[in-house]
């Protein structure tokens, strides 16, 4: 069983201290992107102290050396996700390049409908809207019921002929809760519509197995899971990316070139055209390995108990107002929350200049939900690997604080 | 020396280094820079349209000493000015205050960060953030006496007010915002003559009448508007100096705030002991009477000073006969029964520390003339 004691000595950062007062860093700020540890830093230093060269066109040691290391990585991305191989596996920058090399990847006709859902990250409404001015494609949007949830009720109505994609949030990155894709992939699949899942918060904090769920295509960033930043995955189930548009050409990418034609190259390859973020990529691999060692059902179970923990603390705080899933089952460790009288900004600034304590605060790039919620924005702290409970005692007992002498 | 009633006001003089002779300005020049104390502007999240400024007051003032801010006095200050914000708080606990003025809002720091959110363009948030520093000038702490700026203005530090120099005169009739301090300054002596209703009442006191306490709740509010009054002026004065006069009934009415605890205490002293003070010995009612009279006498003399009714130096005489003779009264009361001693020996203490006060205004008032 990983001790979390230990699991910190491996983030430099939690060692640093605020110059003015020595408070350490209570980083809770991990749904917008997560702490690094060393072996991932290392990972990093490592491929430009000793293997630094590009990869797949040299002939010499150390370009064999950092393509095999990047392969590799492709390889420990596609065992996390129980992908078949690295052809499924496409390193891209970050989940918003994952999505919108789906939306310039499909052939697309005017009429044609895509389905996504109003719990969506701007990454995943924004492309479409593109896609729908530039082909003529139409968006569909599944609803929430009971607050908290899609209404899946509704996914077999909105599925036409026409409909070429469902793409939904695994995680909301504001509610915390946890989509049924599984279900999702089975309703689609019985009309022959492929799915995409925004995994970006999902990924990083539950075991997920695209052979269990079953979608076509899954994106995922690497910062959030204590990669790099500049590196994410798009997974493309094997057989699909044969027939889709590289989106992206150039080096790489190419098996032949004349001046009339090229050929693609094979998976994943074919999608990432030019010298891509060697260093992140490696990173990532590492980042992954590291995670693996932990095992993703411990990393759930120690966000579960977090979030347990912490939702109960924040119930007891008046004027506190916790949006998202009350059953830790059924959401995952992002909790937003708005204080009566303050702006969330306000929120996050006191947290930060009283205790060192870093939440987000704003729309999380998911302006449509918060008008559907009701409300112009929330304050949002999210957990990790490396968070306690004596984290969470401080950042509630600040916010009890602030909550009752500054409203 | 400073006649309220006619409106002719001198600049309080100040030391060099002082906090009140920096004389706080924010350049209005936009030229951002960490090192002149803005860490930033920028847009603000989620209010389209609007900026944000961060500064730092430990470097606008230019201070080198740790403390920068008195979150007592600041507190203080922007409770008396609460009726001009749509929200205000002030945590002593937590060092931090929020207000909404003007459509910003701004946080303050106690090491001195200020916060400004929702200003429409930068010249929007100079300026708040000028006004704010006018507003909070008497909380900053001063590196020459290491007190907040407040003390240094009611002549308490010891250290900040100048004696002894050549006087500046305003007629507030030329000042733009004069009528503002005018209204301040009016609305001191009143509270000055009201002062010396409440010293009657302690005399009838000393002499066995129960003391009402409403005359003080009055006192309270009138030295409330007067430092409204005067934090208005100051925030709207363009002229920085000029908005530094404001230090005058500031630095009075934060001594008058002195007297009026020092007299709740006195009342409350002796309506609890007015049995003990009836049956008391008749040489050492008469003695205590005789000296607060003395005082009273020398705070009717404030009032006139105030209303250019009198001489300063006549008064400081007074108050040095009035010191003497507590000093006596000191003496004599070590020789009283164990039963009055306690009541006799808080009265005595209440009587030095309003006299040392009114010494303190006199010099605001007229130090140096």
């Amino acid at each position: 069983m990983p001790d979390v004691n230990k699991i910190r000595e491996d983030f430099p950062l939690l060692k640093r201290r605020r110059e003015e007062d020595g408070k350490p860093f209570i980083y809770l700020d991990n749904a917008a992107t997560s702490l690094k540890p060393i072996q991932v830093v290392e990972a990093v230093t490592n491929y430009y102290e000793k293997h630094c060269a590009n990869i797949h066109r040299g002939v010499h040691k150390l370009s064999q050396e950092a393509s095999q290391l990047y392969e590799e990585a492709h390889d420990k991305v596609a065992r996390f996700i129980g992908a078949k191989s690295r052809e499924e596996i496409v390193f891209v920058k970050n989940t918003t390049e994952a999505i919108n090399y789906v939306a310039y990847g499909l052939d697309w006709k005017p009429g044609d409908e895509v389905i996504t859902t109003v719990m969506e990250h701007h990454s995943n409404i924004v492309p479409w809207q593109l896609i729908r001015d530039r082909f003529g494609v139409k968006i569909k949007f599944l609803d929430l019921k009971e607050k908290w949830y899609l209404n899946l009720d509704q996914l077999e109505d909105l599925i036409t002929e026409k409909t070429k994609l469902v793409t939904v949030v695994h995680v909301s990155n504001v509610l915390g809760t946890i989509n049924p894709v599984e279900e999702i992939c089975k309703i689609a699949h019985e009309h022959e519509v492929p799915v995409l899942i925004d995994g970006a918060q999902a990924v990083p904090h539950l075991p997920v197995d695209v052979k269990r769920i079953k979608c076509d295509f899954l994106a995922f960033s690497a910062h959030k899971m204590l990669g790099p930043t500049g590196v994410g995955t798009l997974y493309i189930r094997k057989g699909l990316g044969e027939d889709m548009y590289p989106t992206f050409g150039g080096g790489d990418m190419i098996r032949r070139v004349t001046l009339e034609k090229s050929e693609w190259n094979v998976m994943p390859w074919k999608f990432e055209a030019g010298t891509p973020n060697i260093a992140g990529g490696i990173g990532f691999g590492a980042a992954v390995e590291y995670l693996g060692k932990l095992g993703m059902e411990w990393v759930r179970n120690h966000e579960k108990e977090l979030t347990k923990y912490l939702l109960e603390r924040l119930h007891e705080i008046p004027k506190v107002t916790v949006y998202g899933p009350e059953d830790v089952e059924k959401r995952g460790g992002v909790v937003a929350f708005t204080v009566e009288g303050l702006d969330s900004h306000e929120v996050a600034m006191y947290l930060d200049e009283l205790e060192n304590i870093a939440i987000r605060s704003g729309v999380h790039c998911a302006e449509p939900l918060h008008m559907k919620l009701g409300i112009s924005s929330s304050a949002r702290a999210s957990v990790y690997v490396y968070n306690t409970k004596e984290e969470v005692d401080i950042f509630c007992s600040t916010l009890e604080k602030i909550v009752r002498e500054l409203t | 020396m400073t006649y309220l009633a006619r409106q002719i006001i001198c600049y309080p003089k100040f030391v060099n280094h002082c906090i009140l002779k920096m004389q706080l300005t924010v350049k209005s020049d936009l030229n951002v820079s960490e090192e002149k104390g803005f860490a930033y502007i920028q847009p603000c999240a989620a209010e389209v349209g609007k900026v944000m400024l961060e500064s730092n007051l430990t470097k606008l003032v230019g201070t080198t000493s740790g403390k920068i801010i008195d979150f007592n006095v600041l507190c203080d200050l922007l409770n008396i000015y609460k009726i001009r914000f749509s929200e205000a708080q002030c945590s002593l606990t937590l060092g931090v205050s929020r207000v909404k003025w003007r459509g910003k809002t701004i946080s303050i720091f106690k090491k001195g960060k200020i916060k400004i959110r929702g200003a429409l363009n930068n010249e929007d948030a100079m300026k708040i953030l000028q006004d704010f520093l006018r507003l909070i000038w008497g909380s900053i702490i001063c590196e020459v006496c290491e007190r907040p700026a407040i003390y240094c203005a009611a002549g308490m530090c010891n250290k900040c007010l100048e004696e002894n120099v050549q006087r500046e005169f305003v007629n507030l009739d030329e000042l733009p915002t004069g009528v503002m301090l005018s209204n301040a300054l009016i609305n001191l002596s009143k509270s000055l003559s009201l002062l010396n209703e409440i010293f009657s009442n302690i005399l009838n006191g000393l002499h066995g009448e129960k003391i009402s306490e409403i005359r003080v709740k009055d006192f309270e509010r009138l030295l409330n508007r007067v430092d409204l009054n005067t934090l208005d002026f100051m925030v709207q004065t363009p002229d920085i100096k000029q908005a530094s006069l404001g230090f005058i009934p500031l630095g009075i009415t934060f001594n008058l705030k002195n007297v009026l605890k020092t007299v709740n205490s006195l009342i409350k002293e002796i309506n609890q002991n007015l049995e003990a003070l009836t049956q008391s010995n008749v040489q050492v009612k008469r003695e205590i009477s005789d000296v607060f009279r003395k005082i009273v006498n020398i705070y009717e003399f404030i009032s006139q000073i105030a209303s250019m009714r009198s001489k300063v130096k006549r008064d400081a005489g007074e108050f040095r006969i009035a010191l003497e003779d507590i000093r006596r009264l000191e003496e004599k009361v070590k020789d009283v029964s164990d039963e009055l001693r306690k009541f006799l020996s808080n009265i005595v203490k209440y009587f030095k520390e309003i006299c040392l006060t009114g010494l303190r205004i006199l010099n605001i008032l007229g130090g140096g003339v």
